[in-house]
């Protein structure tokens, strides 16, 4: 068979790059990793009518196609003052909802799952999703798909056309929901709390139940001790669409909260000699280097940090399932990162009947989902908790509504301290006086895979993977061996 | 025979949007469907269809503008690959395979068309990568009729 060779680097200009230093004695004394920066997209937005703004975040990337849209109208929403109606909202909640389903769902079995299942020695070739399928079952593999498939179904119900969606406008949401098409969400919505119950049936059978993976769970190689921030309602309960957005330090005691432009006062962004992405921290608690532990100002977003930051989810089933994770786990925050798998399985649950009881609500099909606009005020911050944690748009206008200035911060960047952390605690662990062990390239992917980092992923072309290099050098820093994943 | 052309690019970055270029070129003739990545989308997108053709940017360091002609089966051959976010075309046509056969199409062909910069953002593709579009277009016109 013939073998194509393809060489995406040349392309991504460093991006996925990971530079591992050792000291005198050939062990790790820091590592690196560089992630994509969004600035393309912060210029490209200038220029254009904020209408048009949703639509064309919308293809920051593929995957997160339903996050970047819905920030981004919410931001719409703020640049003309103006407050959607409440079918509105209830349309852009069920949309981000039926969005986290499919999402979490892809992430999970395609890449999370597979670490466990063949287990984090396994070569890549059984350490896939079709070593997963061979393990679970085809049947299983084909309910999984044909189930997230309703999700995305409901996608392209209420976004106006498939994948990529077009509906959402400043002040509501241009295509109301007919009575028969909230039946069919509301048949769609069965699939899906299904698929988050069968989802935790999975992650009990092949990792709760399994000592030796709690063990890799709960040990101190995927473990990074940092401060959380998250959205709530009032009642403290993890929400996705609207909310206040809450932090918290390693002890789980309440830092601050903020909503809108608020953010500026709680994230500072910090720029590194080796990199010239900048890394954000806590402001209150001020710069204290790209380390974890109880005085760092690192913090991260995500499942993980939503489970820390709330008291728990707002929805009957993924009520049941938090708990029993608070039973095994223990109060206050947890830091093991390879939790966030869990996490993510019970947020899909929770996702999954939220649109359900949106569906059940005959108000959704109202005919108000448009507020009316007036002049643009001019500024405006869309904050939503994307499925990989905290994301911000704020954007300038002049008074017609045309963006002047645009700044998005999305859960990569948030996490981009966490993630060098965890990385170089993977390296620490498997490069021991200069032996560099075979499969570090794999235990480094599991470190970062927990927080589903975002790598360049505006642009794929074939065959539509993510490159990582790890380039490690000497203490004279001089290259002392390569390790790429493509 | 039920035929589909898939897009896959992104249509704000330069060369990125061939695949959707083509596709919006071949619609009316056949159905069409744009992706912007190369996840389990792929499957829901193709399967049902009979015969897929699969359009795509690719960068191996050829003229840009050249057009490459894979089977699936070539893709296929790169599953030594967990990922890091997604999955890769390669392994969403297996796992479509793997477990929908009966429905999947009989009949995949990728058309590459090699990039000459899918970094920069842009509506349209440089001149080389442009004037592959109705090229593309014409080939599966070609294919098609076979």
């Amino acid at each position: 068979m013939k073998r194509i060779e393809i060489n995406p680097m040349t392309r991504l200009e460093g991006h996925g790059k990971i530079s591992i230093f050792l000291d005198d004695t050939g062990n790790v004394e820091n590592a690196f990793f560089q992630t994509v920066e969004l600035r393309g997209y912060e210029r490209f937005l200038r220029g254009m009518p904020i209408e048009e703004v949703p639509r064309t975040v919308s293809t920051i990337c593929g995957v997160c196609r339903g996050v970047h849209y819905t920030a981004s109208v919410k931001a719409g929403d703020a640049v003309y003052g103006v407050e959607p109606t409440p079918t509105a909202k209830k349309i852009r909640e069920l949309f981000l909802n039926a969005h986290y389903v499919e999402d979490h769902c892809a992430i999970l079995y395609a890449l999370g799952f597979p670490d466990f299942v063949a287990g984090p020695t396994a070569g890549p070739a059984v350490r896939n999703l079709i070593g997963l399928i061979e393990i679970v079952g085809v049947e299983t593999g084909r309910t999984v798909l044909k189930k997230r498939r309703s999700a995305v179904r409901i996608l392209e119900m209420l976004g106006g056309r498939p994948i990529h969606p077009v509906a959402a406008v400043p002040g509501g949401w241009s295509k109301r929901i007919t009575e028969e098409e909230r039946q069919e969400i509301l048949a769609l919505s069965r699939d899906l709390v299904e698929l988050g119950q069968m989802t935790l049936q999975v992650f009990d059978s092949v990792v709760l139940k399994n000592k030796d993976y709690m063990e890799l769970v709960l040990g101190d190689t995927y473990k990074v001790v940092c401060n959380y921030a998250g959205t709530v309602d009032d009642q403290n309960k993890v929400q996705y669409y609207e909310g206040t957005q809450k932090i918290i330090n390693t002890r789980g005691e309440e830092i601050g909260r903020f909503q809108g432009k608020g953010y500026l006062d709680f994230i500072a962004e910090r720029v590194l000699p080796w990199s010239y992405l900048k890394m954000p921290y806590l402001k209150k608690i001020g710069w204290q280097g790209v380390e974890d532990g109880e005085a760092g100002s690192l913090y991260c977003v995500g499942p993980l940090a939503r489970y820390n930051v709330g008291s728990g989810y707002d929805t009957p089933l993924a009520r049941e399932a938090y708990e029993a994770m608070r039973e095994a786990l223990g109060p206050g925050p947890v830091h093991n990162i390879l939790v966030y798998h869990w996490a993510r399985a019970v947020e899909l649950l929770n996702a999954a009947e939220k649109v359900q009881q949106l569906a059940m609500d005959e108000r959704i099909t109202s005919d108000d989902i448009r507020a009316p606009l007036d002049e643009a005020v001019g500024e405006g911050v869309g904050i939503i908790e994307a499925v990989r944690g905290i994301l911000i748009h704020h954007y300038k206008t002049d008074k017609r509504g045309i963006v002047e200035d645009a700044n998005l911060i999305v859960a990569t960047t948030h996490n981009k301290g966490p993630i060098n952390v965890a990385v170089r605690r993977a390296a620490q662990d498997f490069i021991k006086d200069g032996k560099v062990e075979e499969g570090i390239i794999n235990m480094v992917e599991m470190a970062y895979r927990p927080y589903d980092i975002c790598l360049a992923c505006a642009t794929h072309t074939l065959p539509g993977r993510q490159p990582v290099q790890i380039d490690i050098y000497d203490s004279q820093g001089k290259p002392y061996q390569t390790l790429k994943n493509f | 025979m039920k035929t589909i052309v898939l897009g896959i690019g992104n249509p704000v970055l330069t060369d990125d949007s061939i695949g959707i270029k083509v596709a919006e070129q071949l619609s009316g003739l056949f159905d069409i469907r744009v992706l912007t990545t190369t996840g389990l989308d792929v499957i829901d997108a193709i399967l049902g269809y009979e015969r897929a053709y699969i359009v795509d940017g690719v960068s191996l360091g050829v003229e840009p503008g050249t057009i490459m002609e894979l089977s699936p089966e070539e893709l296929m051959a790169d599953l030594e690959f967990t990922g890091t976010h997604n999955l890769h075309l390669g392994a969403a046509l297996h796992l479509g395979y793997r477990l929908f056969r009966p429905e999947m199409p009989r009949e995949i062909k990728i058309l590459a068309v090699e990039v000459k910069d899918a970094v920069n953002f842009g509506r349209h593709c440089t001149p080389a990568v442009e004037a592959a579009i109705t090229r593309v277009a014409d080939r599966i016109k070609i294919l098609s009729a076979s």
